[in-house]
């Protein structure tokens, strides 16, 4: 066949720009395969994935028992889209928004006409808040209500099963954080870290398997154990409650510690916080009363003043003792008791029955200041307990350098000195001890998601007074309760009991008013004690003398007898002779 | 080297006509360049014959045509499976909530304030005074006075939850309990409960 070199030309001329193509498009290739193909890869691996929070979960508050006091829950907030509201159809029915705002108030509780004015402050804005923190139920409900221009987040919550039940220890969570209690004081170990999942997902939202490029697990907070009973703890705050709003108390506190460990099993303080709702509470009753208050304790000092003075043999039970009618402490400055008197012949116990100032000073005359500072901070008075829960007070003791001479008299019967409640609980658990201060413990411990267990408290003892000087100090108590003023008043059938009681001044800018701080304190069975328990009213307004608190010690103890199953008490109570 | 001999065809017959006279003629001869040899194709090798075969080749599309559609077939089960996933992803997640919706629930009726209030509404009363009596020897230590004497204990330690998390479990069933009126017999009877209705748990009167 014969080709003219005109249609060779051609051929040639079209393979040639075959080729060139050809060549374009393998070069463009070779650009897209190899050398962007690493950028152009994270391109597309940035359009098509997703990465997704994972949120730790904030760790539990629980009691000695496991039971919740405090635990993250998912919430929701109902928004809108204020330029969005309108008429809308729900089969074939035409919805009008304050139809639709009513419906969705009726689910909620919330007010229409707040949800009413949250839409028309910015009528033009694409976001507002109608409800905040739903739960699950009612979401889907509102859900169900099917309204175009309503819309729904998760709002991460804390609840409080047990509301104000140990409220004022648990505390409670604001919008940015802890605020106050063991949600604060414990935060390090409560605290979550988020984790985050990176995936590819459809043009449809769907995650396409097997697609996750990289995970990084969320880390849940711990678990905070407190060695608190929620049940003896809801019975004494319902006792103090109730005794506080009849005395018209400002303030009341209740402390149920077992002496074996320093453990609390109930601290209770009057007004409560229900953390479900602070907005119900004063700011004052926030806290932690027993931790935080100090005041002048008085007369409930006395019992650890004689025990340490039997321990260092200054005295015995039944040692006997002239009593004054006043006692001269400087020029024109005499201590006083209660009720007035001439001179008296009273035995250790006696004086101690008496609750009697001066008996305590003529028993402690041999004691310099020193002496009478070391017995007094030996059992922590003047330091933080070792719980150092948030705020908590040291109370105040005057060093000997600086303590004047009335006060170097005072102090050893609970004057010109101060301790909260919780350091009051834990001497009263050293005399019920045998003499050894166990440090008071309200946390037993955080516990991680791995099993491991961190902020255990110390548990060593230290001894403060022999234990025989604790038992017979004990033992006087016991004389207390049996004759003393309460003695009508504190009996629990069937055991013996030891308490002190003591009624203090409360001084006004340094001088002392008529108001009154009220409190029983006592450990039993007397003879081999359980449990301490101290209880105090702050400013009475009736009945301004220990006499008003006494019952509510002998529910107290009655119920934590009761409740942990101590057997009834065995054996005779010492009747140590009062006079001479 | 193998050359071809020129085809020789057979004379034509001489066409006597007077005054012409030609010579025979030649026989005519393509001229044609001589060819290379052919080359020579080896023989196949007996194995690889062996395997190429229709049969064989058949099996090698089948199986291609398989794993592709074997291939597209994985890929749309996963596509689907990714909305299975994500269904069952969404219903786990919305057990979780559910469960834990309930565990709260529960956590609230679990409170001693719901228990006591419940407990209250049906009739029963705290005893101040509890007696105990030893096994060994039978003593009896306290009065052991009936609780009946008390009245309804009105305190009440706050727990927002109450009410909101459980608006109707916690006094469903359970009716209030009247106000004693005046007078000696009512003064033992502190606490008298209606009569139940519907669902209600019996609320007997209590004396």
């Amino acid at each position: 066949m014969y080709r003219s070199p005109e249609f060779s030309r051609r051929v040639a001329f079209i393979l040639g720009f075959a080729f060139l193509i050809a060549t374009l498009f393998i070069g463009r290739l070779v650009v897209i395969q190899v050398i962007d193909a690493p950028r152009l890869n994270a391109e597309a691996e940035d359009r098509r994935s997703f990465t997704r929070v994972l949120p730790g979960v904030r760790g539990s508050v629980i009691d000695a028992n496991g039971v919740v006091l405090a635990e993250s829950v998912e919430r929701y907030d109902i928004t809108a889209s204020p330029r969005h509201v309108g008429e809308f159809l729900r089969d074939d029915v035409t919805i009008t928004p304050d139809q639709a705002l009513a419906e969705i108030a009726n689910l909620t509780g919330a007010r229409v006409d707040d949800m009413r004015k949250a839409i028309d402050k910015d009528p033009t804005s694409d976001f507002t808040y109608l409800v905040k923190g739903v739960t699950i139920e009612t979401l889907r409900e509102v859900r169900a209500l099917n309204i175009p221009w309503a819309y729904d987040e998760p709002r991460p919550s804390r609840t409080y099963p047990r509301g104000a039940v140990g409220g004022n220890l648990v505390g409670f969570m604001g919008t940015d954080g802890p605020l106050t209690g063991v949600e604060y004081y414990k935060n390090k170990c409560l605290a979550a870290t988020d984790g985050t999942m990176t995936y590819a997902q459809g043009s449809d939202g769907i995650r396409i398997p097997g697609s996750t490029y990289n995970s990084v697990e969320p880390k849940n907070g711990g678990t905070i154990k407190l060695t608190i009973d929620s049940d003896l703890q809801w019975f004494a705050q319902k006792v103090i409650s109730a005794r506080g709003s009849e005395l018209q108390a400002q303030w009341a506190t209740a402390l149920i510690v077992r002496v074996s460990d320093g453990h609390i099993l109930a601290a209770a303080d009057w007004p409560s916080v229900d953390p479900n709702n602070v907005d119900g509470s004063d700011v004052e009753d926030m806290g932690a009363r027993l931790f935080s208050v100090p005041y002048e304790p008085g007369s409930v000092f006395k019992p650890m003043t004689i025990a340490s003075m039997i321990d260092q043999g200054l005295v015995r039970p039944n040692d006997k003792f002239t009593v004054p009618g006043r006692f001269k402490v400087a020029d024109n400055k005499y201590i006083s008791d209660s009720f007035e008197h001439g001179t008296l012949n009273r035995t250790t116990t006696g004086i101690l029955v008496d609750s009697s100032n001066i008996g305590m000073n003529v028993m402690a005359k041999s004691l310099d200041k020193k002496e009478r500072y070391d017995i007094l901070t030996s059992y922590g008075i003047g330091s933080q307990t070792a719980v150092k829960f948030l705020g908590e007070d040291p109370g105040y003791i005057a060093t000997p350098d600086v303590v004047d001479n009335v006060t170097r008299y005072t102090e050893i019967f609970g004057q010109g000195v101060t301790a909260t409640s919780a350091q009051m609980a834990s001497v009263y658990q050293t005399l019920g001890n045998k003499g050894v201060r166990m440090p008071l413990t309200l946390v037993s411990g955080c516990v991680h998601d791995d099993g491991t267990v961190t902020d255990q408290p110390p548990t060593e003892g230290v001894r403060v007074i022999s234990d025989v000087a604790a038992e017979q100090t004990v033992s006087m108590m016991e004389t207390v309760s049996r004759q003393g003023a309460l003695r009508y008043l504190v009996g629990i059938p069937g055991y013996r009991i030891a308490i002190k009681s003591g009624t203090a001044e409360v001084a006004r800018r340094g001088v002392y008013s008529s108001d009154r701080i009220i409190s029983v304190a006592g450990v039993a069975p007397a003879e081999n004690p359980k449990f301490a328990v101290v209880v105090t009213y702050g400013l009475p307004r009736y009945e301004r003398t220990s006499i008003a608190a006494a019952t509510s010690f002998a529910k107290l103890m009655g119920q934590a007898l009761k409740y942990y199953r101590v057997p009834p008490s065995s054996g005779k109570a010492v009747d140590w002779p009062t006079e001479w | 080297m193998s050359t071809i001999t020129p085809t020789r065809y057979p004379s034509a017959p001489a066409i006597n006509r007077p005054g012409l006279s030609y010579a025979p003629a030649e026989p005519y001869v393509r001229r044609v360049a001589p060819l290379r040899p052919a080359p020579v194709a080896a023989a196949p090798r007996p194995r690889i014959r062996a395997i190429i075969t229709l049969r064989n080749i058949t099996i090698v599309v089948v199986a291609i045509a398989a794993i592709f559609v074997g291939r597209l077939m994985i890929s749309v089960a996963t596509d689907a499976n990714a909305y299975a996933i994500a269904e069952q992803t969404r219903l786990s997640q919305n057990l979780a909530l559910d469960a834990q919706f309930i565990q709260e629930q529960l956590n609230v009726l679990n409170s001693p304030q719901n228990l006591s209030t419940v407990a209250q509404k049906m009739g029963m009363i705290s005893n101040p005074s509890p007696a105990f009596l030893r096994i060994s020897d039978g003593k009896k230590w306290g009065n052991g006075q009936v609780g009946a004497r008390g009245v309804i204990d009105r305190t009440s330690i706050a727990n927002a939850l109450v009410g909101t998390l459980s608006p109707t479990a916690n006094t469903q069933g359970v009716a209030e309990p009247k106000t004693p009126s005046g007078g000696a017999e009512s003064r033992q009877q502190v606490i008298v409960v209606t009569e139940s209705t519907t669902t209600a748990i019996p609320a007997p009167n209590t004396h």
